[in-house]
């Protein structure tokens, strides 16, 4: 068994995989938070059960995809964006790209080598959480021409990200 | 971009249709590869979200480190405070402090006043204290601990390894990880919980308490409650603690408990038909939660008392002639053409209703506390030169006119040149306030009924249904010449108070806002009165009539083009006759740019959709509430801002009942934001009532946000700046050498103030504070209590609790 620090240790390195995976398969991001909060208390009851030599990322989100599924039978409330057969694809396939999660230095840098535009309309995205319609009424342009943007915007640090996990620079 | 990734980005900024969202499903279910695909398109979202919340945190700590290093005397304290990374906080008294206040380093032992937000190295757990609040810093043991001594907080708590626990004198609050506003009030603790569990531990006694729950230690044994119906109660009781001053010494509810504040009624402690209309809400919801309708009887009495004028004040109806109800006075466009003088040459209409004797509707303003010296619950009136009047401008006059004031006509050649001039009596009813009291009777019948009570034997209900009658006059055109049936802007109604020299007359309202129109009052009276089922009707039109391209209602219609039966000009939509008018009645500041009207008048429509079970109202509240949602803006921090001010452009379609137009060329934008208390709690209402899942969730958050952020010890309130207080100097406008003597003592001469007018304001307590506004030119703020607030806020709760 595992001591308070091990378990705090892990869950603080690995949280941020469980999250991102919960509010991938709910559609709602208060019910993802909610949800994450009650899977952090199974996973600190359950600490004890951990199998050490298997990734701590797999079992949590394991634990969190037990729980939606919970959830979704004993009430409609968690509004589900998937069927449960797509949430274990889902499951395993964010397992497979555990490698690829993002590195938030390595995020920093690629977003500022971003021209300026494209910064202001990640900040209206994701800092001031913006819909993408509020977006396009704020920067005078069209609800079709920002999504096109942000996605062009987001390829790009997606290549940024890949090209700097390839060259180990993490 | 591939069509995988479109329809992954899609999905994950929430424009995914359904259709997409199942070839989606279906396609990670079968591919490997786009599973992978959305995997990391997910992650990076996540990350992006993660990286902006951050960056937000620490450019706030950052700004507060600059200012640190500019103040040259806070480099010498020992609060340094470095930040490097995230988690990385290092102090120059040694050592990670337990918590952060700011920038200032906490130890076990340190206490902190409110308002203060205190957080945690290395986490986002926040702990925002009110102002007179009081928390101590306890040491871990092993979680954090801290002693809540008194006031409130509002808990926002990462996930914890360790359980954080917050005493208080009598009470322990245990968190693993959650929202949650816990407060001490006399002697008891009260803990709400808006995410998670948090548990509530008295001696041997816990209760665990989870979201939109709360928990009270006043209770004999500790159990928990809906937080919606427990806020409503709370506030319930705020209103009638006499300590907080909602209400005078004699029962009767004040516009705001605040004195200093210029709105419509331009004194705090007057009041009017729209107060006592919210005060019969709050009871009506009241007997509906605890079967007691002795407070809403109360009400009623108060408001027959205080506001509709009895036989002794109105004594000369016997006089009134229905086939000549009043003479014709023209409308003026400007102030400057006041007073105007009577034609009797213009044709007016019969008064098709013809009450005999007293008309039971309420006069619209009081002055409970005698600002004006007319004596204590006089009825007095302001406005009456035209739609360029603001508040500003009126002079304050008493509905019974005996020449003790003013000059030697009192305050009636202000309006109104005659050769002679008669004392007299006179009242103004708002209808739309009268509405909202049937309105309100209309939803208290039915909830007496629910408790299987005899409603007739626990309500007023036959006062409510002379009311009803009575208001039948705002159906009506200024002078009978048409029934236009839309509930207008105002009825009026007086005579002499000599009755040797015995007249009386009466008058509807040429001018019909959207914002006055109550279907639930006019569905409840129909099944008695065909005029309130033809108004019924027309209601549920105008408001489609009026329905732009973006959901929201724009201002209404005339049946008197500029109050002077003007010819309607070529080109100008009409609907039965009427003519549009882009903004009806006044015109300093518009009346169709407050969003107000959108909230309280289109939450009656979808109010009105419900219980009927009406589907073209359904469908015009489906549209006005899609586009009053996109409005709401949730902000990071916990704020939120909704719509103050709208701008229109364009016009309707001419009406065609058969077939509607789409008015592609009516627009609205909103052009201020505010995060009014009052406002935000109509426009919860109105979603509540429109009742979809997207709707209450808006609702939902509004409430909660305005709760935690606004909650006082008398009510709900926010800080207002009121940039318009600088016109207490401005000069009222008065006829050129018109003197007169104000009630109150004192000389009215021309180019006299709204501050002349109101001498008493020189001594109100807040009075510097405006002067000191105005010398420096930067706007004064005020935090008010208004009572229609307070009640709506209550009523948002209790209705989303049910």
């Amino acid at each position: 068994m595992g001591t308070h620090e091990d378990f705090l240790k892990l869950f603080l390195r690995h949280q941020d995989g469980v999250r991102a995976f919960l509010g991938s398969v709910v559609r709602d991001r208060a019910a993802a938070e909610d949800l994450f909060q009650d899977v952090s208390l199974i996973l600190w009851k359950s600490f004890g059960a951990y199998d050490a030599s298997r990734p701590f990322a797999a079992w949590a989100r394991g634990i969190a995809l037990k729980k939606v599924l919970q959830g979704r039978e004993k009430s409609r409330r968690v509004p589900l964006a998937f069927s449960p057969q797509t949430l274990e694809a889902v499951l395993d396939a964010y397992d497979r790209t555990e490698a690829e999660a993002p590195d938030p230095s390595d995020l920093r840098d690629c977003i500022s080598k971003l021209p300026p535009r494209s910064q202001s309309l990640l900040a209206l995205r994701y800092e001031r959480s913006l819909k993408l319609g509020e977006i396009a009424k704020e920067v005078g342009s069209t609800l079709d021409a920002v999504h096109k943007l942000l996605s062009r915007i987001r390829d790009n640090l997606q290549e940024c990200l890949q090209r700097r996990l390839q060259a180990g620079s993490r | 971009m591939s069509g995988l990734d479109d329809r992954i980005r899609k999905r994950l900024d929430g424009l995914a249709t359904e259709e997409e969202q199942k070839e989606l499903d279906a396609l990670l279910a079968s591919s490997p590869e786009a599973a992978d695909a959305f995997a990391r398109a997910s992650r990076l979202d996540f990350a992006l979200q993660r990286h902006y919340g951050q960056e937000q945190a620490v450019s706030s700590i950052q700004r507060r480190l600059q200012s640190l290093r500019r103040r040259r005397w806070m480099r010498t304290a020992a609060a340094g405070l470095l930040i490097a990374g995230l988690a990385g906080w290092f102090f120059a008294r040694g050592g990670p402090p337990v918590a952060l206040n700011g920038e200032v380093a906490l130890a076990a032992g340190d206490e902190v006043a409110g308002p203060a937000t205190i957080r945690y190295p290395g986490e986002s757990t926040t702990l925002r204290l009110d102002s007179g609040s009081l928390l101590q810093i306890e040491a871990p043991a092993p979680g954090k601990r801290a002693f809540l001594k008194k006031g409130r907080v509002a808990a926002s708590v990462d996930p914890q390894a360790h359980a954080l626990i917050v005493r208080t004198p009598d009470a322990r609050a245990i968190v693993l990880g959650t929202r949650f506003i816990l407060s001490v009030g006399a002697g008891s603790t009260r803990l709400e919980v808006a995410h998670g569990k948090v548990s509530l531990v008295r001696g041997d006694e816990k209760v665990d308490v989870a979201a939109d729950e709360v928990a009270d230690t006043r209770a004999a044994r500790l159990a928990k409650a809906s937080v919606y119906e427990d806020r409503f109660d709370a506030l319930w009781r705020d209103l009638h603690q006499p300590r907080n001053g909602y209400f005078s010494a004699d029962g009767i509810p004040y516009h705001s408990i605040e004195t200093l504040i210029v709105d419509a009624p331009d004194q705090g402690h007057l009041s009017t038909s729209e107060t006592f209309s919210y005060w019969l809400w709050l009871e009506a919801m009241h007997g509906r939660r605890t079967g007691d309708w002795a407070p809403f009887n109360g009400a009623w009495k108060k408001m027959e008392e205080t506001l509709i004028p009895s036989a002794s004040e109105q004594p000369t109806n016997d006089f009134y002639d229905p086939k000549k109800p009043a003479t014709y006075v023209p409308e003026a466009d400007r102030i400057a053409d006041y007073p105007v003088t009577m034609d009797p040459g213009v044709a007016v209409g019969a008064d098709p209703i013809a009450i005999r004797g007293d008309l039971y509707v309420m006069h619209w303003l009081v002055d409970v506390d005698d600002f004006y010296g007319y004596g204590k619950r006089a009825l007095v009136n302001t406005f009456q030169r035209g739609p360029t009047e603001s508040v500003w401008k009126t002079v304050p006059h008493p509905s019974k006119e005996t020449f003790a004031a003013g000059g030697p006509n009192g305050f009636l050649d202000l309006f109104l040149k005659d050769a002679s001039y008669a004392k007299q009596w006179r009242y103004t009813a708002a209808p739309d306030a009268d509405a909202r009291v049937l309105q309100v009777m209309a939803w208290a019948t039915r909830w007496a009924r629910e408790q299987g009570k005899d409603p007739a034997a626990v309500l007023p209900l036959a006062r409510a249904a002379r009311m009803g009658d009575s208001l039948r006059y705002a159906l009506h055109d200024k002078y009978f010449r048409t029934q236009h049936n839309l509930i207008s802007w105002s009825e009026a109604w007086g005579g002499s108070l000599d009755r040797a020299n015995g007249w009386a007359w009466r008058s509807g309202s040429s001018h019909a806002h959207f914002g006055y129109q109550n279907p639930v009052a006019a569905w409840s009276l129909s099944k008695n009165s065909a005029d309130w089922a033809a108004s019924l009707r027309k209601q549920v039109e105008f408001y489609r009539w009026l329905q732009c391209a973006e959901g929201a209602i724009a201002g209404g219609a005339t049946s008197s083009v500029n109050g002077r039966y003007e010819a309607i000009p070529p080109g100008t939509p009409t609907f039965y006759g009427l003519a549009y008018a882009e903004h009806p009645v006044f015109r300093d500041p518009p009346s169709n740019e407050w969003f107000g009207w959108q909230a309280w008048s289109v939450g009656r429509l979808a109010q009105y959709a419900s219980l009927a079970k009406d589907p073209a109202a359904a469908a015009i509240v489906d549209k006005w509430a899609a586009w009053a949602r996109k409005t709401v803006k949730f902000g990071a921090d916990g704020g939120y801002s909704i719509p103050s001010t709208l701008r229109w452009s364009g016009r309707p379609d001419p009406w065609n009942a058969a077939n509607p137009g789409a008015n592609a060329g009516l627009h609205v934008s909103v052009v201020e934001e505010t995060a009014d208390v009052g406002v935000a709690a109509s426009l919860a209402r109105a979603l509540i009532a429109h009742g979809s899942a997207e709707s209450r969730a808006v609702a939902k958050e509004l409430l909660d946000r305005l709760w935690t952020l606004h909650r006082d010890a008398l009510g709900v309130s926010n800080s207002e700046r009121r940039a318009d207080y600088t016109h207490f100097n401005d000069p009222v406008d008065l006829p050129p050498g018109w003197r007169g003597a104000l009630a109150s003592g004192g000389a009215i001469t021309p180019g006299a103030t709204f501050l002349d007018l109101r001498p008493k304001y020189r001594s109100d307590p807040d009075f510097p504070r405006v002067e000191r506004a105005i010398r420096s030119g930067k706007a004064a703020e005020f935090r008010y209590h208004r009572f229609w607030a307070q009640v709506e806020i209550a009523l948002a709760f209790a209705e989303f609790a049910n």
